[in-house]
């Protein structure tokens, strides 16, 4: 989703850091700093304060942006339990866009990853060629104003 | 039941984070699809309490959680497999495996009842994060309702990749095909759909908290309040990350 967003508005951004803790900064997003900062604190890494991270996040864009984050952190320590405790398998489509990414940052080596297997060639290829090319027409679409 | 309130927070918080919380504390309340209010509200300590287990901290900090044995420190008399769950996804979902689920079965917990866990779980465990990262106090738990549980399973749940049975992608009739809106939808919110209030209690504070469901896919849709979406979905993803989320 990350990745469709930034292109679909134009940008770029080097997504080497979002799984590594000790990433501090994101190209290409405004405030990154600030919010991985109170976004660590928030989940309990080690050395991030949550009073400093919250201070810094207000400062830099304000207490309704600092609340709106604490939403969205929110939000996905519920999904992720959802995924893990139901044991779902990647959308396909999903699965076969984000197979470079997830290679690049590792994600394949988690536990939760044993609940994809991996998409049979023929699939992979008919998901290639149509499944996906579709999937980013109804997202170019659905993001169209 | 005491109204849920963020008044008194050093900063204003956007109205309809209350108002949503509210919701969900009143259903809270109120008897479930399998379980009685009484036994809602004690999962609901219990997912409060499982922070403060040293067998689930010991679990955490090994290796492999399947290594070490133990007894749960508890605050309710839910049965041990109820107090398993509870705590083992509240603290340590990442490393969750399709043989401890099967084990679970097991041990008699049917698939509605874990599913209404996993429901209840996610829903007070995000109002509670949502108090924590504002340094607020945890809202008051509401007092129980009297009533039955309505023990109503859809009947085209079906087996479908996850380990419980799920709803289809898309679902036009019925008592349900309110969750579809005439769309499909991806496993994540088809996830709980065994339960399907539990599936409305997700959309209800999906809304709220980051967007939502059908605009999940406009994806130069910002979220309610402040954030782009690009910002938001870096925090989606790092929280993700940190929690070791494949999906």
């Amino acid at each position: 989703m990350l990745r469709e967003s930034v292109e679909l508005t134009g940008g770029s951004i080097d997504f080497e850091g979002l799984t590594d803790p000790s990433c501090t900064e994101i190209r290409g997003i405004p405030n990154s700093r600030e919010l991985l900062q109170f976004t660590n604190a928030c989940m309990g890494v080690e050395g991030a304060d949550p009073e400093t991270a919250r201070q810094a996040l207000v400062d830099s864009m304000g207490a309704a942006a600092m609340i709106d984050t604490a939403g969205v952190i929110s939000n996905f320590q519920r999904m992720v339990r959802i995924a893990d405790a139901i044991g779902i398998p990647s959308d396909g489509p999903m699965q076969v866009m984000s197979e470079d990414l997830r290679e690049q940052l590792g994600i394949n080596q988690y536990v939760s990853a044993a609940n994809s297997s991996p998409t049979p060639f023929f699939k992979r290829w008919m998901l290639k060629l149509i499944g996906v090319r579709m999937f980013r027409k109804m997202i170019r679409e659905a993001s169209t104003p | 039941m005491r109204e849920i309130s963020y008044s008194d927070a050093p900063w204003p918080v956007r109205e309809d984070f209350a108002e949503c919380h509210n919701r969900y504390w009143r259903r809270l309340a109120a008897p479930g699809t399998w379980f009685t209010s009484a036994e809602r509200v004690d999962i609901a300590r219990e997912i409060r309490q499982a922070q403060y287990c040293d067998l689930c901290r010991r679990r955490k900090e090994s290796l492999s959680p399947y290594t070490v044995d133990g007894t749960h420190d508890t605050v309710t008399n839910l049965p041990d497999v109820v107090v398993e769950v509870i705590h083992r996804v509240t603290t340590d979902s990442a490393r969750l495996t399709k043989s401890w689920f099967d084990g679970i079965m097991e041990q008699g917990l049917s698939e509605e009842k874990y599913v209404e866990i996993i429901g209840t779980l996610v829903a007070l465990f995000s109002i509670d994060e949502f108090c924590r990262c504002l340094g607020l106090p945890l809202n008051e738990l509401p007092e129980p309702q009297p009533g039955e549980p309505s023990r109503y399973r859809p009947a085209n749940a079906a087996y479908d990749g996850a380990w419980v049975p799920i709803l289809p992608m898309r679902v036009d009739t019925g008592p349900d095909a309110d969750l579809w809106e005439g769309e499909m939808r991806g496993y994540v919110i088809r996830a709980l759909s065994l339960v399907p209030d539990e599936v409305r209690n997700l959309l209800d504070e999906s809304e709220a908290h980051y967007l939502k469901v059908h605009e999940v896919w406009n994806v130069t849709r910002p979220p309610q309040g402040t954030l782009t979406r690009p910002q938001t979905e870096v925090v989606a993803a790092r929280v993700s990350a940190l929690n070791g989320c494949f999906y």
